[in-house]
């Protein structure tokens, strides 16, 4: 019986997540130790749900694993495989993700109306969110020392909840500006995401810059050309693309719209130590470090939630290929 | 030879030069996780603070050896299942604690204290008739003590450290019938200064916070303290007993059998003699009516419940006296206790007379302490399953919902909390929360998604008698917007105002949210 090559496609890119909620897609290690931030200079596997205009700078097979804790309520593993240049050009991309979430409450329901306060417990119903996610990307070429990366989502849900089935689909646009002093992003997230449930969940708009800082310092202050053995040099040098600000804002476009803040800083060390730090509106502060060594690349991130338990993930990407 | 040599190690270390990476994150992330986790354990006006919240000590004792085993043959590794249970035991029991009379040299059973919600107070062991004044054995002491305090400084379950138990009484057994004699006081005065040493050398090596140190005392019953009842001996300048002579001592561990209750006056008697904090390390009764020769569970629960009623009043928390709180002896019975007899037995004879218990009696056996019959639970030969007896239930019911307890933030709630109905829908009723206090308090609930994005903060609407509160939310976030099905955690916080002084209690629960 031959296979048909969809089949292929879902499991060579079937990623299974357990620990997010519907929508709120679980971040990589890297992307939580930085506060929240979708703009990746250095692309993995991790981005291509919250980034799909990355995808096309994924050059290598990846795999991934991964557990975490989220406020000490919800704990669980991530495994995943990415397979890059699907379309067999070097400017192009395509991947697809599935989202796996499945929780449990205890179940709890009034014993009568007429007694404020008196229950009984009714037993447990489970929770099981599914969420499987396509993206594909194309990037042009450098044109005046910039890129351009663009990227969408088209995302299948699948909700279980107590004992209704619910189902819908969704799409996102994302835009990537790259410059070599820094980097822009444009995210139309859930632009129709809806739920046979006759939910609609709100369209966002999600925008920020990533700046390379030394970068801009040495093109404000060039060096010149008679004096090669300046001393300023080697400490620019050290820092030269090492050290990576960012700030996103976020427009929720609910019945009422709100905005959401995200900023952090990564220092890449050497190009194989990562120490990271970041905060955001909703879940306060978060640090993050991560190692490269061989093939591996290991992440962890730490989120110091204000009034919750805090919550940490721990990512191991595993690089096959050249 | 030894240029190819010399190529081959450097293509060596040229391949594994990343290695050093490896030691160096795992120490980064180490240090962060372990940072993070230690326990934080202080005073303030004798109120002990754990985590920055009031704790009351109530907890056990815990020695669980099984017939046939003795405290130097049975190691608990290698029945893990048997402390589990233990643990969940009591902990269900209702106590926040246990004290140990040896410190632990493997990490399971601390590991499996803490996930079952119990603190460690860990002893270290000194031995009988010890020389102080040697500076071998004081050397081979402190080296003792600080590989224990370098182990386990930075376990979350561990809350404070006892130095010796009963060493005072172990240095001269003379010293309950009389007034010591000046060797006697000597060595006295040599363990206590020793015992000062130590608690600064722990401070350091925890520096720069540390976990408490206490040391455990016998004092006996007298209906006038008078006569040398052990008690003398705490804050004592003489014996270098003093606040002053002891100024890194934490705490005073109390270890007193003094009957039905405490002497009239113990307390007052302790504050006068020293500004430490009091911790009744042992205190209980044994099951065993020497007189008419059966097991009295009755006597040994009323016993123990008189204890802890007058413990309570007692408390640093809600009194002018130093009380932290109680470690009952024992967890189970000990089958190997009775020196002369079997570990296969469970004996019947007692090991030494307390007047001031029920079954005395100068014409029996003079021995009415049963010491293998101590134990809130029993055991028996071949298994590991535990009989609780009537002391455990009656310490289960005062434990689990004792109104003195409300004072503290973990006790503040009568029964856990409850979201009625859940899962809710909303477009056919709003939800209703309801928290269940033990006193009033100020009870408001905030509900996040499982982003951390916070969704909502709400206040109790309305208070039913017995302290019910009634808090009511229409499934709308801060911006009105109905919020999407899912899971959300609630989080319900109750502050109670004491003595101008405010205690929390947060709990969180999960609300299901259908369409």
């Amino acid at each position: 019986m031959k296979i048909p090559p969809v089949f292929y496609i879902l499991l060579i890119f079937t990623r299974f997540c357990y620990g997010f909620d519907l929508l709120n897609s679980s971040q990589s290690a890297r992307v939580e130790g930085i506060g929240g931030g979708f703009i990746l200079r250095d692309p993995d596997i991790t981005a291509l749900d919250s980034s799909p205009a990355i995808a096309p700078e994924i050059e290598r097979h990846q795999i991934l694993a991964g557990y975490s804790s989220i406020f000490n309520q919800r704990t669980g593993i991530i495994a995943g495989y990415f397979y890059p240049k699907l379309i067999k050009h070097p400017l192009t991309s395509a991947g697809a993700s599935l989202n796996l979430c499945f929780d449990s409450i205890e179940t709890y329901n009034f014993t009568s109306l007429y007694s404020p306060g008196e229950y009984i417990k009714t037993g447990e119903a489970d929770y099981l969110e599914f969420l499987f996610n396509t993206g594909v990307g194309i990037r042009t070429t450098y044109f005046w020392q910039m890129g351009l990366n663009l990227g969408a989502n088209l995302k299948f849900l699948y909700q279980k909840i107590d004992k209704e089935k619910y189902s819908g689909a969704g799409f996102d646009i994302n835009v990537v500006l790259r410059h070599r002093l820094f980097v822009c992003s444009l995210l139309f997230k859930d632009i129709y995401t809806y739920l046979s449930s006759k939910e609609v969940f709100p369209f966002r708009i999600r925008t920020g810059f990533l700046l390379k800082p030394v970068r801009i310092y040495k093109e404000l202050f060039p060096v010149k050309e008679e004096r090669p053995s300046a001393k300023s040099s080697p400490p620019v040098e050290f820092f030269e693309s090492r050290i990576n600000p960012y700030f996103e804002i976020e427009t929720v476009f609910d019945k009422k719209a709100y905005v959401e803040f995200y900023t952090g800083i990564e220092f890449i060390l050497n190009n194989e130590i990562s120490l990271r730090t970041g905060y955001n509106t909703h879940e306060g502060f978060s640090y993050g470090a991560g190692i490269k060594i061989f093939k591996f690349s290991i992440d962890f991130a730490y989120t110091v939630h204000p009034e919750l338990d805090n919550s940490f993930k721990i990512n191991l990407i595993y690089f096959t290929g050249k | 030879m030894q240029t190819i040599e010399k190529r081959k190690w450097f293509l060596l270390y040229k391949k594994h030069k990343n290695f050093y990476l490896v030691p160096l994150v795992c120490l980064i992330l180490f240090s962060t996780v372990s940072s993070l986790s230690s326990l934080s354990v202080s005073f303030h006006n004798d109120v002990l603070y754990v985590n920055n919240q009031p704790f009351i000590i109530r907890g056990v004792c815990y020695e669980s050896i099984p017939v046939g085993e003795t405290s130097t043959s049975y190691k608990y590794e290698i029945y893990p299942y048997a402390y589990e249970n233990d643990f969940k035991l009591i902990r269900e029991m209702g106590a926040n604690c246990i004290r140990t009379y040896t410190d632990f040299d493997y990490s399971d059973i601390m590991d499996s204290a803490y996930k079952n919600g119990l603190y460690v107070i860990m002893q270290y062991p000194i031995p009988y008739n010890t020389s102080f004044t040697s500076h071998t054995i004081r050397t081979q002491i402190l080296n003792g003590v600080k590989s224990m305090v370098l182990k386990w400084k930075d376990h979350p379950a561990l809350l404070m450290w006892v130095i010796g138990n009963e060493v005072s009484i172990n240095i001269d057994s003379s010293l309950s019938s009389g007034h010591p004699t000046s060797e006697t006081t000597n060595r006295l005065k040599s363990w206590y200064k020793f015992l000062n040493e130590i608690a600064s050398n722990i401070h350091v090596w925890e520096s720069p916070s540390w976990h408490p140190v206490a040391t455990t005392e016998p004092v006996q019953n007298s209906t006038n303290f008078g006569l040398w009842q052990g008690i003398e001996i705490i804050g004592n300048p003489v014996f270098y007993a003093d606040d002053n002579s002891l100024k890194y001592l934490d705490v005073w561990g109390v270890q007193t059998y003094q009957g039905n209750g405490f002497t009239s006056g113990f307390f007052d008697k302790y504050k006068s003699l020293s500004q430490k904090p009091l911790w009744i390390s042992e205190t209980g009764c044994d099951a065993y009516d020497a007189i008419s020769h059966q097991e009295n569970q009755e006597k040994q629960r009323e016993y123990i419940q008189t204890q802890w009623e007058q413990i309570q009043s007692h408390l640093s928390i809600n009194s002018s006296y130093p009380c932290i709180g109680v470690t009952f002896f024992q967890w189970a019975d000990g089958w190997y206790k009775y020196t002369y007899g079997s570990v296969f037995v469970h004996d019947t004879n007692g090991s030494w007379p307390n007047p001031y218990y029920y079954d005395y009696s100068s014409e029996i056996t003079n021995k009415n302490m049963n010491e293998e019959w101590w134990g809130l639970v029993a055991i028996f030969p071949g298994t590991f399953k535990r009989y609780p007896r009537s002391a455990y239930y009656y310490l289960k019911s005062v434990w689990n919902s004792d109104r003195a307890d409300s004072v503290l933030n973990q006790f503040l709630l009568k029964s856990e909390p409850v979201a009625l109905p859940n899962p809710v829908c909303f477009s056919k009723r709003d939800l209703e929360i309801y928290v269940y206090l033990n006193s009033e308090a100020e009870v408001k609930c905030k509900i996040f998604d499982f982003s951390g994005r916070l969704i909502k903060e709400i206040t109790s609407s309305q208070v039913f008698p017995g302290y019910t509160y009634l808090l009511k939310w229409n499934g709308k976030d801060y911006h009105g917007n109905p919020v999407k099905t899912g899971i959300y955690l609630c989080k319900i916080i109750a502050t109670e105002e004491i003595d101008n002084s405010s205690h929390r209690v947060e709990k969180i629960i999960k609300i299901m949210v259908k369409r």
